[in-house]
């Protein structure tokens, strides 16, 4: 028979389950009160105390009185007046030889009651975090502005670079900022259990024409457009997701995963009509669910103890186990393949949206191939359970964009103007910015005077390293971790029924274990 | 801020809060004080401290209440019957049962150092426990008890029904012969 130790922290909350149940929860006040037998009427209180004129007491139970022959009646205790017990059992005692009644009412104590609230909350969250450790952590830097009403998280930063050799420059859109003026704070914040290296953080300008805007492709070109049109339908497995897509406000289309395989894909099919002429380009709101989060963690814990060392690999062997790393992230489980049906009805591949990160929306554009049809019909390819799509649109490229490059004016820690080092840091002068969690630094940019008819990116690079939690260690196991690196496809078919477990649970969890203000 | 500075920061203000609020600690010898509910059955006077102000400077009295006689306390220590003048006391702390509040800062420790399992949003749960679970702990320490200071004879007679003879020691009764509750585990 296997005997497995209790974890720890299931024996504290178990104890602290425990008392809430059987001590706490019937904390309560006593309220005492003393009447004279002339005051004296019938109370709720189940024990009657009768001091006695002489000094002696009755502790009564199932008592009552008798008003015709002016006794108090009852079962109980007599006791002298050093309180030892002279008899038990049933009495009358006249009223006239009383001196004083003593009631005591308990009464359960309210405020213990958030406490009560608290404990289950924590005792769930303790125990699903236990049981399912990988849900509940998980960030990379994350970036907020201001979108006209609140502080919102537009990028995450180079999701993908989990070690140093996987470092990259990453730009995103901030597609809903609405910089109140010219000097543009972003709050710049660590949130998960990680080590952040941030060896630059710039801003990007993109000056363009009233009304038109700039967008970004996943390749790192600049264009801007005068015309965004709307898909007249958009056909998902499951049917229209239309409405899903019609604005960036995160009211997604997503899937879940197969559960045999999490490589397999599905199909979603945009249709746009009275296509305007000119060069065409597909805007397309996105992000990941938190398959690719857990795969990560999945790793991580195959790694187990050896993670270091395996990291350590890695970085050692730039060619062939980066390769291995890319591969089984972002080669198995893929990208959104974007194909357009050319004019004999086959379908043509014109590029991928691979943005990696389950927090900010990415707003991203693929320039497709002239087309001459008024109807455009376009196919994403994508695996299923992986992304949310949040916005589909056709947008009208007029020209090539080149943005400015800002840098920080200033880096903030509350109110605090930190010194020209941190500055420098962020301006990629310097050495870069290390945070750890829970860390938050505001970073102000200046902004030209025509900021209005500009459209901002966010350009950072660094990597982060993931803190290996000890529930993941128990998990260490060599053998998945070779399948993870020599036979991804196969390794993603065996996660699968791991994954259907957490599946239903895991949004809900990761959103509620974050104090990501979204 | 790093994470575990912010967690300092918190604990050191939870902790100056615990300071600031104060759990009032027992007088009571172990053993001597029921609990809320056997309170309603239990047959002895409240259990009184008194610091009591005399020529001699401050001492410190404690044993059960007994009665209020004229306009002195009476209380039964662990060696004698002492008859207090009223206004000779400036302190009293008077328990009549035993409160939760261990139980309740265990709880409260417990809940904190449970968080530890919470990942990242240990940097909320944790305060939240210490934040909810220190007040209660405090409030509570004050359950079944009244602490007061210089009270005045009208205290005393509203509060002689936490007394052993709230009616007042009977005439009968052999005061030498009063003895303490044997309260010893």
């Amino acid at each position: 028979m296997q005997v497995k130790i209790l974890n720890p922290l299931i024996v504290i909350s178990l104890s602290m389950f425990a008392i809430s149940v059987c001590g706490c929860l019937s904390s309560e006040n006593v309220t005492r009160e003393i009447y004279t037998p002339q005051q004296f009427e019938k109370t709720p209180s189940p024990f009657l105390k009768v001091h006695m004129m002489n000094g002696e007491l009755y502790v009564l139970s199932g008592w009552g009185v008798d008003g015709s022959s002016r006794q108090i009646t009852g079962s109980g205790k007599h006791y002298d007046f050093n309180r030892n017990l002279i008899d038990t059992g049933s009495v009358a005692i006249p009223l006239d030889s009383i001196a004083l009644f003593e009631t005591n009412v308990v009464r359960p104590v309210p405020e213990v009651a958030p406490m009560a609230i608290i404990t289950g909350v924590s005792v769930a969250m303790t125990i699903y975090c236990l049981t399912n450790p990988k849900a509940c952590f998980g960030s990379c830097p994350t970036f907020y502005v201001w979108n006209g009403e609140r502080m919102q998280v537009q990028s995450e930063a180079f999701s993908s670079s989990v070690m140093p050799a996987l470092e990259r420059t990453d730009i995103d859109h901030l597609y809903s900022a609405r910089p109140p003026n010219r000097n543009l704070q972003i709050e710049l914040t660590n949130e998960a259990m990680e080590t952040h290296v941030i060896k630059c953080a710039h801003l990007l300008i993109a000056r363009h024409d009233p009304g038109n805007r700039v967008f970004v492709t996943p390749d790192n070109r600049f264009y801007e457009i005068d015309s965004i049109s709307s898909p007249i339908s958009a056909t998902a497995p499951e049917g229209s997701c239309i409405d899903k897509l019609r604005k960036v406000d995160q009211d997604e289309r997503f899937s879940t995963a197969d559960s045999t395989d999490l490589a397999s894909k599905e199909n979603i099919e945009l249709t746009f009509g009275g296509v305007p002429g000119g060069r065409l380009g597909l805007v397309l709101g996105y992000r990941q669910t938190l398959l690719t989060t857990y795969l990560f963690y999945q790793g991580l814990a195959y790694m187990g103890s050896r993670v270091g060392d395996w990291i350590a690999t890695v970085q050692r062997d730039t060619t062939d186990y980066t390769s291995m790393v890319k591969k089984l992230f972002w080669g198995s489980v893929g990208s959104i393949d974007v194909m357009v049906m050319d004019d004999s009805g086959e379908w043509q591949k014109c590029g991928e949206f691979s943005e990696v990160g389950p927090i900010a929306t990415n707003v991203e554009m693929i320039p497709l191939p002239a087309e001459s049809s008024t109807h455009i019909r376009i196919r994403l390819r994508m695996t299923r359970g992986l992304w949310r799509l949040d916005y589909a649109a056709l947008a009208r490229i007029v020209r090539s964009a080149t943005p400015d490059i800002v840098e920080p004016s200033a880096v903030m820690r509350g109110d605090t103007i930190l010194d020209e080092k941190s500055r420098m840091s962020l301006a990629g002068a310097g050495g870069p910015l290390v945070t750890m969690p829970g860390d938050r630094y505001s970073i102000v940019y200046g902004l030209p005077e025509d900021f209005r008819n500009c459209e901002l990116f966010m350009e950072a690079r660094g990597y982060y390293l993931e803190w290996v939690r000890k529930e993941w260690v128990a998990e260490e196991n060599p053998a998945m971790t070779m399948t993870m690196f020599s036979n991804p496809a196969g390794y993603l078919k065996l996660l699968a029924p791991k994954f259907k477990q957490v599946e239903p649970e895991m949004e809900d969890s990761f959103w509620r274990s974050k104090y990501v203000r979204h | 801020m790093s994470g575990i500075r912010f967690l300092s920061s918190i604990t050191c203000a939870a902790a100056a809060a615990f300071i600031l609020s104060g759990c009032a600690s027992s007088g009571a010898p172990d053993g001597y004080l029921p609990g809320d509910e056997e309170s309603q059955w239990d047959v002895y006077g409240s259990w009184l401290t008194l610091k009591i102000r005399n020529m001699t400077g401050d001492s410190t009295l404690a044993g059960e209440f007994i009665s209020v006689k004229d306009s002195s306390i009476c209380i039964l220590t662990e060696s004698r019957l002492e008859f207090v003048p009223y206004y000779m006391i400036e302190h009293v702390q008077l328990e009549s049962h035993r409160n939760k509040s261990d139980l309740i800062g265990a709880w409260a420790a417990l809940g904190t150092l449970s968080t530890i399992s919470h990942g990242v949003i240990l940097v909320i749960s944790a305060p939240v426990w210490l934040l909810s679970g220190i007040p209660m702990a405090s409030a509570e320490s004050y359950s079944g008890k009244i602490i007061v200071d210089t009270p005045d004879l009208n205290w005393w007679t509203t509060n002689t029904k936490f007394s052993r003879f709230p009616q007042g020691i009977p005439n009968s009764v052999d005061i030498r012969k009063l003895k303490l509750k044997k309260y010893r585990l």
